[in-house]
């Protein structure tokens, strides 16, 4: 059940008239009970998983809250993140680090017997055992109360419109909504219709067409000329974006229908004026939950310039291998954290701002520039496509080839350049004052009909793999 | 809640009224691209023929009204729906078809998904029944309640084409031999076929326009003759089973212009398809041919 295909909103439309038809105690129930069905319409085999994610975070919850000494929190806690990670590490890692441990055996001339295991990667692990893990260190912290509730701790780690793919939300920001009395409010059900249309639009008529175009071009790479291949990296760009910022949409949106809050996730990434900036702006759940939870224990930048470097790298490599077992997740990490240092070594660890809009710009495109540079990694199943990529563009060979029919590059030449003048528009005009009815309206009507005219109802989301 | 319940109700009824009114715009480009108006004569086929014949030069040279309602991947299925919507939405039924034919024209690939090409037109009867027979429920509600979804990326060409019209060939392109060589020799081309509910089809078109009392020519458009040349005994089997057809009925005749262009690799875009040049050529050699008959 994808959130950009029309089972989804049935169950959605379903979902929201029997919530508030139900009465206030009843609520949180039927919320899990929505939730666990929505996981299990996946891959109903993988709820055993999460109902282990529910357990551990709340047995070992309070086994943290109860514990008199500093030893023993520590000691739960430890035992809370084994139990949470391992299931993540085995059906995420297992075979990367297998498959990596065989081919550094075979050029050893070792024998290796360990066999590749086919395993299907649970829908959202990364994102509910990070949910998970950070609720346990919350509670060792004592920056909030174990949760004693079984049904708000389980709703907590599977909250339908986040599990596939985030935001990775917190514990004292959601658990106090769940516990709360949650009122239908019109204002609240409104801007959480108008961020799923928005996110609708940005997913499935942005980001699914320049997939075809992408897609063709990372395909067969060798075939392509230089110009089809900057295009590839450059439309790849905003394909991930709006794919990933589309869900994120549409799943605070949804939340939003339910009377919940959630936190956002980006914040116009790609007007960044720096990478420090951009990773600001970029996946912000992930990359706060970075911070807290391993930037700053490792000392953060509170330390000497070579221990600042090396927290950084770490947290970067850290967040290349969240995203996926390949060491193309790797290097793109790696990437961005060398950026990174390399940045604060040029303008300092606290810059000053850039003042005038052309700095302001020449900065912004050599940031975004850098950023795509780095997707390719991201994208390419493996070095070797990333290479020949890399090497395409440098080479300057070959024309444009438009890889799919010219109706649609130019169709979607179009849309993008509707979507880049709507965020360029949402992006200087912050603090709007409400809109009247009928421009509201207008507004929600034209987005639908280009979602009904232009739309992709297929492709899956990228972030759902994670 | 009285605003909300307003800006809901508002937000419907705008998405139903740019529904209507983009859909009104959409369907007048189409139809004028398809010219589903009344015509002496009317071209009915896929891409070959979309590309291959030019409707302007057509109706200059035989002095005829020409209608071309030719949809890129349409198979013997397709072109007998076509023929009917055409008759339907026009009310005028043509003194003559001209219907492309190939090795190809029986091939199961071709028709593969076709219905999906009639999805636009489904305010027709004749539309209607065929999708509701071929495209799933769940499609055929959708594109029934929002008119908007049922236009496709070659739909949008296809109006602009339209509202310009426009029916030539836009492609300039030659025929890449070298390349096309390494594909017959991997065996990666479009192969001939024999599926049997076609070839049921298409003499089910053949004698429906005999019923209807009009003419029929089967006008085979040239393939490259590498293309041609790679299944020799199923070409044959193929344009023999096409000649036996139009020997069954009076009205019909066939016209094979492979044996003059086929060897002309210049007028050709790809090993199926005419470019600009092999559109002229064609449509002025068809329409010489047809001027003959019709004397």
């Amino acid at each position: 059940m994808l959130p950009n295909a029309f089972p989804f909103y049935f169950f959605l439309l379903l979902g929201i008239s029997l919530y508030y038809a139900l009465s206030h105690r009843w609520r949180n129930l039927f919320l899990l009970t929505a939730s666990i069905f929505f996981y299990a319409s996946w891959e109903w085999r993988f709820l055993g998983l999460l109902s282990w994610q529910i357990a551990v975070s709340y047995i070992l919850g309070l086994a943290i809250g109860k514990s008199a000494t500093q030893i023993g929190r520590k000691w739960h806690l430890a035992t809370g993140a084994f139990l949470s990670l391992s299931p993540l590490v085995f059906f995420k890692y297992f075979n990367f680090l297998n498959d990596s441990a065989r081919q550094l055996c075979t050029a050893l001339d070792l024998s290796y017997l360990v066999p590749h295991l086919n395993i299907l990667l649970p829908l959202g692990i990364s994102f509910y055992t990070f949910q998970s893990l950070g609720y346990l260190v919350d509670v060792y912290r004592r920056q909030i109360e174990p949760e004693r509730d079984f049904l708000h701790c389980a709703l907590f780690i599977s909250f339908f419109p986040q599990i596939a793919s985030g935001p990775i939300g917190r514990a004292p920001e959601l658990l106090p909504q769940f516990r709360r009395i949650r009122e239908f409010s019109p204002e609240a059900f409104e801007s959480g219709l108008a961020q799923i249309i928005w996110g609708l639009f940005k997913k499935v008529v942005v980001a699914d067409r320049l997939a075809f175009y992408v897609d063709a071009i990372y395909s067969n790479p060798a075939a392509y000329g230089t110009p089809s291949l900057c295009l590839a990296a450059l439309f790849f760009s905003i394909q991930i974006y709006c794919d990933f910022s589309g869900y994120t949409d549409i799943a605070i949106g949804t939340a939003r229908l339910f009377g919940i809050e959630l936190r956002r996730n980006f914040e116009f990434p790609y007007f960044s004026t720096s990478i420090n900036d951009f990773w600001k702006r970029w996946h912000i759940s992930l990359t706060s939950w970075f911070r807290d939870y391993l930037y700053i224990p490792l000392g953060g930048n509170r330390c000497s310039r070579l221990r600042h470097a090396f927290n950084v790298m770490v947290v970067f490599l850290f967040s290349g291998l969240w995203h996926g077992a390949n060491w193309t997740f790797l290097a793109w990490g790696g990437m961005h954290g060398v950026l990174q240092l390399l940045e604060n070594a040029i303008r300092g660890r606290k810059p000053t701002p850039y003042r005038s809009w052309l700095s302001k710009s020449i900065a912004g495109l050599l940031t975004f520039l850098l950023v795509t540079v780095a997707w390719i990694f991201f994208r390419a199943p493996d070095f070797r496509t990333a290479s020949v990529i890399l090497k395409g563009i440098c080479s300057w060979r070959g024309g444009l080839s438009l890889g799919v029919s010219l109706n649609t590059f130019a169709i979607n030449g179009l849309l993008l350049l509707v979507f880049a003048l709507w965020e360029i528009w949402i992006f200087t005009h912050p603090v709007s004052p409400k809109q009247p009815i009928w421009q509201r309206s207008l507004k929600y009507a034209v987005l639908l009909s280009m979602i009904a005219m232009f739309g992709q109802m297929s492709g899956g989301f990228i972030y759902q793999h994670f | 809640m009285k605003e909300f319940c307003k800006v809901i109700a508002l937000t419907l009824v705008l998405f139903a009224a740019l529904n209507l009114m983009v859909n009104a715009i959409l369907q007048t480009g189409l139809k004028r691209y398809y010219c589903l108006q009344p015509a002496e004569v009317l071209v009915i086929g896929h891409s070959m023929s979309e590309m291959g014949i030019d409707r302007d030069l057509l109706e200059e040279r035989l002095g005829l009204s020409v209608a071309k309602y030719c949809m890129n991947g349409a198979g013997t299925a397709d072109r007998l729906v076509m023929l009917k919507h055409y008759i339907e939405t026009t009310g005028h039924k043509p003194k003559m078809v001209i219907y492309d034919v190939s090795a190809r024209s029986f091939s199961l690939d071709l028709a593969d998904n076709s219905h999906a090409l009639f999805y636009p037109f489904m305010a027709s009867p004749v539309i209607r029944e065929y999708l509701r027979r071929n495209a799933s429920p769940k499609d055929y509600w959708t594109k029934r309640l929002i008119p908007l979804t049922r236009y496709d990326d070659t739909r949008f060409g296809a109006v602009i084409r339209g509202y310009r019209r426009n029916w030539k060939c836009s492609s300039s392109r030659r025929v890449d031999l070298h390349a096309f060589s390494e594909r017959l020799k991997q065996g990666t081309f479009w192969k001939i076929g024999f599926d049997e509910e076609s070839m049921r089809l298409f003499d089910e078109t053949l004698a429906w326009l005999d019923v209807q009392g009009i003419n029929c020519i089967l006008v085979a458009l040239p393939c490259l003759d590498l293309l041609n040349e790679a299944q020799p005994e199923l070409y044959a089997k193929a344009m023999g089973h096409i000649r036996s057809e139009a020997e069954k009925y009076p009205n019909v005749q066939l016209h094979d212009m492979n044996g003059e262009l086929s060897a002309r690799h210049e007028l050709f875009r790809d090993p199926i398809h005419l470019n600009r040049e092999g559109q002229i050529v064609a449509t002025s050699q068809l329409a010489d041919s047809l001027k003959d008959g019709l004397k």
